[in-house]
């Protein structure tokens, strides 16, 4: 397993206060690292530092095999980002800021054209390519700079919270956009939130920070569980009455059930049924929509 | 090089409003219709003389570049566009001149625009000079041409420069404009009432001397050396400020 990002001992001071305190992580190569903690944890500093935007006080950091320090611009120039603004040109369009952002990146002229076609189709905004960005909503803007992260087609992509602010099915559309686009690509996407549903449904591995020290590291569900494996069951169907001959049958195979709950969808799942969003999980029997009912 | 013009190509579609519609070029427009036709054509005997149009020649830059260069820094700042392309493998330097080189570019242009407006407009209009009348194209004395060539470029990067260094510290749009208007006033006062007040303030045998001395040197001279020394000024600033600029110390403000 090769490592997208590695860092020892990363720390970042801002008169006299510390941002981020020895920081070690590492990144594989080609997987959705999510990075949580809550505001002002230290999460966008990391980024920053990683970027070779800001130098640490302390420690150091590869990005990419390349060092933060000596090599700020060839990591800059090997990755894609989206950061906490969207960071597009409003008074430019969309088509306009995509091929801003390529000629930085000096793609070709046949491969800038051709690149922005297929990005701006696959988020769906081809037909919107001449509208400037500033008549766009929240959720256009945010997919057009996901396709800018991805236009030079990086091997590593920055995400400081790419969906905060966003409605629910805009982020969900987002967070779908972002998966495929991130293994259709083979790209190593590190991940910043505090929405911690969406780390769990994306992300491969997850560290937690909370002022700028990391608290635990490893896959979303060893951190759920707490370092404990567990077993989830999901029994479509089952009523109350039908539980207590599974929970049996669990344990007699060997299973320590230590907990065992009847759990509908949740409210972001209800929701999004209830919004008729095309790509949410099946509706259950009990969501009811209103429209049926009346 | 590369770099730099793809960042000041942006800058450009940016000033012109692209994407946004007409609003920039109807700026445009209005500069070259006030300086261009209204001023040569209501006071054309004091734009065939040059004067006037040579002094326009290093205002206009001011007036054109001032606004533009406040909103470079500060305006992407604020915007949050700022950090995204700080983020890009662009060079510092890039960034920095290409900004400049934009805004400057840009005022060239308007400033030459003008020029060949009141050119086109005294010589279409009446007057014994007209071209109707005397059968030659009339053009302005080459100390003008002087002036518009070098003066409005050396003027424009004196804003320039200036206008980053403030628009680097701003965080607001608003803050970069009202700090700009410092040296803008300090600069159009300075030219026009204050260098000629000082003057007059030097003993009558100095003065004398003065005008002696520059009425037996050739005007494009004067001007050569006026816009020499003022372009020398601007390498200077731009110099600091491009040490100045720096992606660390932007981020961590």
């Amino acid at each position: 397993m090769t490592t997208a990002i590695r860092t020892e001992g990363l720390t970042r001071m801002f008169n006299g206060v510390t941002a981020l305190d020895q920081l070690d992580i590492e990144v594989p190569t080609g997987s959705i690292f999510g990075f949580l903690g809550p505001n002002g944890a230290g999460k966008t500093t990391t980024i920053r530092l990683l970027l070779g935007l800001l130098e640490p006080s302390s420690g150091g950091a590869t990005v990419l095999g390349r060092d933060v320090r000596k090599d700020a611009q060839g990591i800059r120039e090997s990755v894609g980002v989206l950061l906490e603004n969207d960071g597009l040109y409003e008074r430019l369009t969309a088509y306009q800021n995509l091929d801003f952002f390529a000629r930085v990146a000096r793609l070709s002229s046949g491969e800038r054209s051709s690149r922005i076609q297929s990005l701006l189709e696959e988020i769906g905004l081809w037909e919107r390519r001449d509208d400037p960005v500033a008549d766009f909503s929240r959720g256009m803007k945010q997919k057009l700079a996901l396709a800018r992260a991805f236009l030079h087609r990086p091997a590593l992509l920055f995400l400081d919270e790419p969906t905060a602010g966003l409605d629910t099915p805009t982020a969900v559309g987002l967070r779908r956009e972002l998966v495929s686009l991130a293994r259709e690509e083979g790209v190593t996407v590190f991940l910043t939130t505090h929405n911690l549903l969406e780390a769990e449904r994306v992300c491969d591995r997850v560290a937690v920070i909370r002022q700028g020290r990391l608290l635990a590291e490893g896959p979303p569900e060893a951190i759920r569980s707490g370092g404990r494996r567990s077993l989830e069951v999901t029994a479509s169907g089952a009523e109350d009455a039908k539980t207590a001959p599974l929970v049996r049958a669990l344990v007699e195979s060997g299973a320590e059930v230590s907990e065992a709950r009847i759990r509908g969808e949740s409210l972001e799942e209800n929701f999004l049924a209830l919004l008729g969003d095309d790509g949410t999980p099946e509706r259950s029997e009990g969501a009811v929509r209103r429209e049926d009912r009346e | 090089m590369r770099d730099l013009l793809v960042v000041a190509g942006k800058e450009l579609r940016e000033i012109v409003g692209a994407g946004g519609g007409r609003r920039g070029l109807f700026r445009e427009i209005m500069f070259v219709g006030i300086f261009g036709l209204f001023f040569p054509l209501t006071q054309a005997e004091a734009w065939r003389a040059g004067g006037v149009p040579a002094t326009f020649a290093l205002m206009i830059p001011l007036f054109l570049v001032g606004p533009h260069v406040a909103d470079s820094f500060a305006g992407e700042r604020e915007r949050g566009t700022l950090e995204t392309l700080l983020a890009t493998r662009l060079p510092d330097r890039s960034i920095y001149f290409g900004k400049i080189f934009a805004v400057c570019g840009y005022a060239w242009v308007v400033t030459l625009l003008i020029l060949l407006a009141s050119l086109l407009a005294l010589n279409l209009t009446g007057g014994e000079r007209s071209a109707a009348a005397a059968r030659v194209w009339f053009t302005y004395p080459s100390f003008v041409w002087v002036a518009w060539g070098l003066g409005s470029i050396a003027s424009g990067l004196l804003i320039a420069a200036i206008g980053t260094f403030i628009s680097l510290r701003s965080k607001t749009v608003r803050g970069a404009h009202q700090a700009m208007m410092i040296p803008m006033f300090v600069l159009i006062l300075g030219g026009t009432i204050g260098i000629p007040a000082l003057f007059r303030q030097l003993p009558p045998a100095t003065r004398t001397a003065v005008l002696s001395q520059l009425e037996a040197m050739d005007a494009v001279v004067v001007v050569l050396w006026g816009v020499g020394a003022l372009l020398l000024f601007d390498v200077v600033l731009l110099a600091l400020g491009a040490r100045l600029f720096r992606r660390d110390r932007l981020i961590s403000d």
